[in-house]
């Protein structure tokens, strides 16, 4: 993950040891890791541990952080200077919209990670995205 | 979808595990409302921990708001048998389900089927309607103002007439298709004096959910090897009905009072609360040792079979009944016929159409708002089809029953 030299970036090592180098702003997104980061505030190189969450599953709640950002960017001109231009973000994440659509392609496993993962991150708009696609298959499951 | 391989393991995983509740059962036995009632059956399946852990081990506040989003999202059945279905995944689900589900009184929907037992909603009546079958002699209870075009409406209850050469009965189901009093779909029943002026409302459970450890506890004492199926060990009278001509004017219309034994006037004084039993007795079949005395848990001691029957019929002791009574119809000269408002939810005459309101005197201290009430209301609006409408402090069950008691009168003896 390049971004431009302005902005910085944060260590986060998951539960399988992996350690994603995540923009600072996308850090902040989730009140918990941005507490996280303020405990360690006087170390040179900052790395925050998410014991119970996997390098996959915050890879893909990254993603849709950027989305996120992304799409407010029109608004906010910090946003636009950490997006990645070399990203491959595919076709789909061009909106933030679409992004319920990309629940519905998740498995149920990963859709129970991103849900406890977002819920304890304390990131609303993507806990409720998958909260919403969880009602869903619910109902779906009731139905039939 | 794996989701679903998920859910159905934890069912099974419910299903497998020890004794197998009476609530499991109703649970699956409100999804299908057409079929029959599945016996479970008590094999035991090894499952890998893991993948049972998963969805049942959802932290509790995110269990709550997922579930709670569920419940908010259907409210009206069909589509509600999903909060149903959210309740019997597992344990966790079932838990968090029962602490957001709200009685009737509280939300005004119904959910589980003890839903059926609990008062209606305070400002506006549940409206259902009831389908008679002259043929088998069964009337259905399906929730809805009227019948659905694509006839796939919610039953609630279920009875079928039965003459006796001392009265008639009607048997009370939660299902449509087993009308036998020894199957845990029977919840009451109602029967009729020989003349069919008077009937009287039989509970399977105490009226106020009270009796739950007792029940669970009379029935484990009949759980010998000679008896082979659950016998309901107690019969709670609910309420006593009475029918009266009207002796002034032969073909006018008839009298009804109502005697809710298990409801005390407080109910509809400012701050009173009417019974509201929180589930069906707790009859655990589990698999006894041959010998009658119970070693283990619970220590039955000096409970023996003649105390039985002296569960309480009345749950707050020595206070009066609430007494229900049909509101007088006017005559109307013109139309030269007794009418009532039944605000178009009743459009066909019949001699069986009433609508109930408390009877109190000034002694009993009743606000004039609560008099007005109609609590039931019952009336014909096509062959064979009647609306229903209950409000609290009657329970679906109760106004059910009440309302069955309507179709036997008999003509002859007025």
């Amino acid at each position: 993950m390049m971004a431009s030299s302005s902005s910085k970036k944060i260590s986060v090592k998951c539960s399988d040891g992996m350690v994603l180098e995540v923009d600072e702003t996308l850090v902040n997104a989730s009140p918990t890791m941005k507490c996280l980061v303020e405990e360690k505030c006087g170390e040179s190189n900052i790395v925050i541990t998410l014991p119970n969450i996997s390098s996959k599953i915050l890879s893909k709640i990254i993603e849709f952080l950027k989305v996120d950002l992304e799409s407010d960017a029109t608004f906010n001109d910090v946003g636009v200077q950490s997006v990645d231009v070399d990203s491959k973000a595919p076709e789909s994440l061009t909106s933030f919209n679409n992004l319920k659509l990309e629940f519905i392609k998740f498995d149920a496993n990963t859709l129970l990670y991103l849900v406890t993962a977002t819920h304890y991150l304390k990131i609303e708009k993507i806990y409720h995205l998958g909260c919403v696609e969880a009602v869903r298959r619910i109902r779906e499951n009731a139905a039939k | 979808m794996s989701f679903k391989s998920i859910v159905r393991e934890l069912k099974e995983m419910r299903d497998g595990i020890g004794s197998i509740s009476r609530r499991g059962v109703d649970s699956r036995r409100w999804n299908g409302r057409t079929k029959s009632h599945v016996a479970p059956d008590i094999t035991l399946t090894s499952l890998e921990p893991i993948e049972q852990g998963k969805w049942a081990n959802l932290p509790p506040e995110l269990l709550l708001d997922i579930i709670s989003r569920v419940e908010e999202s259907e409210t009206t059945w069909p589509a509600r048998a999903v909060v149903v279905y959210c309740g019997s995944v597992c344990k966790s689900w079932r838990a968090v389900t029962k602490e957001i589900v709200t009685t009737p009184e509280q939300c005004g929907r119904l959910t589980f089927p003890i839903s059926l037992k609990q008062p209606g909603p305070r400002d506006s009546p549940i409206q259902c309607f009831i389908r008679r079958n002259r043929e088998t002699s069964t009337y259905i209870l399906y929730i809805g103002l009227v019948p659905s075009e694509n006839e796939n409406d919610k039953l609630l209850l279920a009875a079928k007439k039965i003459r006796r050469a001392t009265g008639t009965d009607f048997i009370i189901s939660l299902v449509a298709n087993d009308f036998s009093r020894s199957s845990n779909t029977c919840v009451g029943k109602l029967r009729s004096n020989f003349l069919g002026t008077k009937f009287t409302i039989y509970d399977n459970q105490a009226p106020n959910g009270a009796g739950i450890q007792t029940d669970s506890r009379s029935s484990r004492r009949f759980h010998s090897k000679q008896i082979s199926s659950r016998v309901p060990a107690c019969n709670h009278v609910v309420s006593t009905i009475a029918y009266e001509l009207n002796v002034l004017r032969a073909r006018g219309p008839r009298r009804m009072h109502c005697t809710m034994n298990s409801i005390p006037v407080s109910a509809i004084q400012e701050g009173g609360n009417a019974p509201t039993p929180t589930s069906f007795p707790q009859i655990i079949d589990e698999p006894f040792s041959p010998s009658p005395t119970l070693k283990g848990k619970s220590p039955i001691g000096d409970l023996n079979i003649a105390s039985l029957p002296e569960l309480p019929v009345q749950s707050q002791g020595s206070a009066e009944p609430l007494v229900l009574k049909n509101k007088a119809p006017r005559w109307h000269e013109q139309l030269q016929c007794w009418c009532l408002n039944f605000k178009g939810r009743v459009t066909v005459a019949s001699v069986k159409n009433f609508q109930l309101v408390a009877a109190v005197d000034p002694s009993h201290n009743v606000s004039a708002a609560e008099q007005e009430k109609v609590i039931l209301q019952f009336g014909k609006i096509g062959k064979d089809i009647f609306t229903m409408d209950y409000r609290y402090p009657l329970s679906a069950f109760q106004a059910f029953t009440i309302c069955l008691s309507s179709f036997d009168t008999k003509p002859a003896c007025e």
